[in-house]
């Protein structure tokens, strides 16, 4: 097994150089690359499709809250707090040799009213090796780049006793002084951001 | 401040009444489950300049075995919601004027959710507000040996003063008469002014703010604290209240009556004799208000003693009352959490 040169010499990077020379050279390699391309999707598959994350369900834990202003009124959260279109993402999985594989996804994002998680791309490289007739050994590494969970303050006005002031809009109702609710408000990243897997599989008679 | 005179057409009373000395003023405890009511003699003129040292000291946190940051059942739902953030009071102190006399007489026995203890009327009052507000510093200054004195107020954050006493004369008199002790005339003060927030217990002689009882005697320190900016009264419920369980006013709890100045400060709570282990009394009252002032002010650092005052009457519900009337319930039940609330957000 020679993984480095065999990710090099792969069908993707091929590919990647095959782009980049037709860019400098003509567009009579166009037919080329479109070929490798072909080649190149003949060699991927979906793995993942997902709607919702972790921050998704972070965020929806607020919308059942709220509080009573001073006046008697209700302020629900639920507005603030849900969306029209849940964070996607789909992950591809593109074989690059008999051994190693390239994860590549993306997801959409989402924003409320008050919150947004930012659009991501997912990038990672799958390997795998059979060792003998009954054992294996996969590893699995990715990183996501974005996704991040941020939240917005509120305006409140407290009247005669604190006036307008930005507030963290969960807190704004509690016994913290309004500048010090700011703190808490959501600054997430996503909760596997990066990931490392290993698995050895063996089986017995 | 000027000592009150008492006027030239009143001499030849109160020259009978210098005679008689319990007949001109009483101090009162009110109403305990454990005891009667009991009855002393005192004479509330300040005749000279101080002669003991003021008794202002610290309530240690563990006074009496009470402790804190746990939420009892005689508590609204309100506070726990309160706590969640842990920010309950700091930087506001209560002061509590009580009797934390330890003589028998004065010991009542009781259980706020820590366990039965047998303590004076002071530890109990003071120690209730601070279960509501466990990070307000709390101060004590004992009526029966420092009326002489001033109450001092800390120098910084939000000063409460929890009057769980009253000061009774026949109605015969008027609040003009009355020569108040150092202690009396700070408090006046201090409400006229707007130095500090007074919660006061409203009395348990099932009478109007400023009415006789059924002894024709008259708490004229709410008669004198009626005029002020700061002052809040606080009356009993029979419990809290809400919109499906109404709460109606304790059948002994002094009501706010007519007189628009008082019904503008007047407050109730609930006082559950059975979760407080036999304690009852607007005594018990008042430092509900007072622990939800002092969280207030731990939270509007720069707002002053009369907006809280304000914010603290102005958000009352009358919705969680049977038969609400001003009259009786004054601006309604306490809400610490719509006083703690903005008016809008957007």
């Amino acid at each position: 097994m020679s993984f480095p040169l065999d990710f090099f010499n792969s069908s993707f990077w091929l590919l990647v150089r095959r782009v980049f020379l037709c860019l400098i050279i003509s567009e009579s390699c166009f037919f080329s690359v479109q070929v490798f391309a072909f080649d190149f999707l003949d060699k991927t598959f979906l793995i993942e499709f997902k709607q919702g994350s972790e921050l998704t369900d972070k965020v929806m834990t607020y919308q059942a809250g709220g509080f009573d202003t001073s006046g008697g009124g209700k302020v629900s959260f639920q507005p603030w707090y849900s969306t029209n279109w849940t964070d996607a993402r789909v992950t591809f999985m593109t074989q690059l040799t008999e051994h190693v594989g390239l994860i590549w996804g993306i997801s959409s994002g989402e924003s409320g009213q008050k919150y947004t998680i930012d659009p991501s791309m997912k990038v990672g490289i799958a390997f795998h090796q059979v060792l003998d007739k009954r054992s294996s050994i996969s590893a699995r590494v990715t990183t996501i780049v974005g996704g991040n969970l941020h939240e917005a303050p509120c305006s409140a006005d407290y009247g005669d006793i604190g006036g307008v002031q930005n507030v963290n809009c969960r807190l704004a109702a509690s016994t913290l002084q309004p500048s010090q609710t700011l703190q808490y408000l959501f600054n997430d990243r996503p909760y596997n951001q990066n990931t490392f897997w290993v698995e050895y599989k063996q089986e017995f008679n | 401040m000027k000592k009150i005179l008492p006027k030239l057409s009143h001499l030849a009373i109160l020259s009978l009444v210098l005679i008689t000395p319990s007949s001109f003023a009483q101090l009162v405890n009110p109403i305990s489950a454990a005891t009667s009511i009991s009855v002393s003699g005192v004479t509330p003129v300040a005749k000279a300049a101080a002669t003991t040292a003021p008794t202002w000291v610290k309530v240690s946190p563990t006074a009496g075995g009470l402790s804190t940051g746990l939420n009892q059942a005689w508590m609204s739902p309100d506070v726990s919601s309160a706590w969640s953030s842990g920010y309950s009071g700091k930087g506001s102190t209560i002061t509590s004027i009580d009797n934390f006399s330890t003589a028998t007489s004065n010991l009542s026995t009781g259980n706020v959710g820590t366990g039965t203890f047998s303590l004076s009327h002071g530890a109990w009052t003071a120690g209730m507000s601070y279960m509501i507000a466990p990070n307000a510093s709390l101060a004590s200054q004992d009526y029966t040996t420092a009326s002489g004195t001033l109450i001092p107020l800390a120098k910084t954050g939000l000063n409460v003063i929890n009057a769980s006493y009253a000061m009774y004369a026949a109605k015969t008199y008027t609040v003009a008469n009355m020569n108040w002790s150092k202690e009396e005339q700070s408090l006046i003060s201090y409400a006229t002014n707007g130095n500090a927030i007074v919660a006061k217990a409203a009395g348990n002689d099932a009478v109007a703010i400023g009415a006789a009882n059924a002894a024709g005697q008259i708490d004229f320190l709410n008669t004198a604290l009626s005029t002020g900016k700061t002052q809040i009264f606080v009356g009993a419920l029979t419990g809290n209240g809400t919109t499906t369980a109404k709460a109606s006013m304790q059948t002994y709890s002094n009501t706010a009556g007519t007189n628009t100045l008082v019904q503008a400060h007047f407050l109730s709570v609930g006082v559950n004799s059975t979760q407080l282990g036999g304690l009852a009394g607007t005594s018990f009252a008042a430092p509900i208000v007072s622990g939800y002032a002092a969280i207030l002010g731990s939270k509007f650092t720069t707002s002053t003693p009369t907006s809280i005052t304000n914010q603290l009457l102005n958000t009352a519900r009358t919705d969680t009352l049977n038969n609400y009337s001003a009259a009786v319930y004054g601006k309604g039940e306490a809400s610490l959490s719509r006083a703690l609330a903005p008016a809008t957000i957007k």
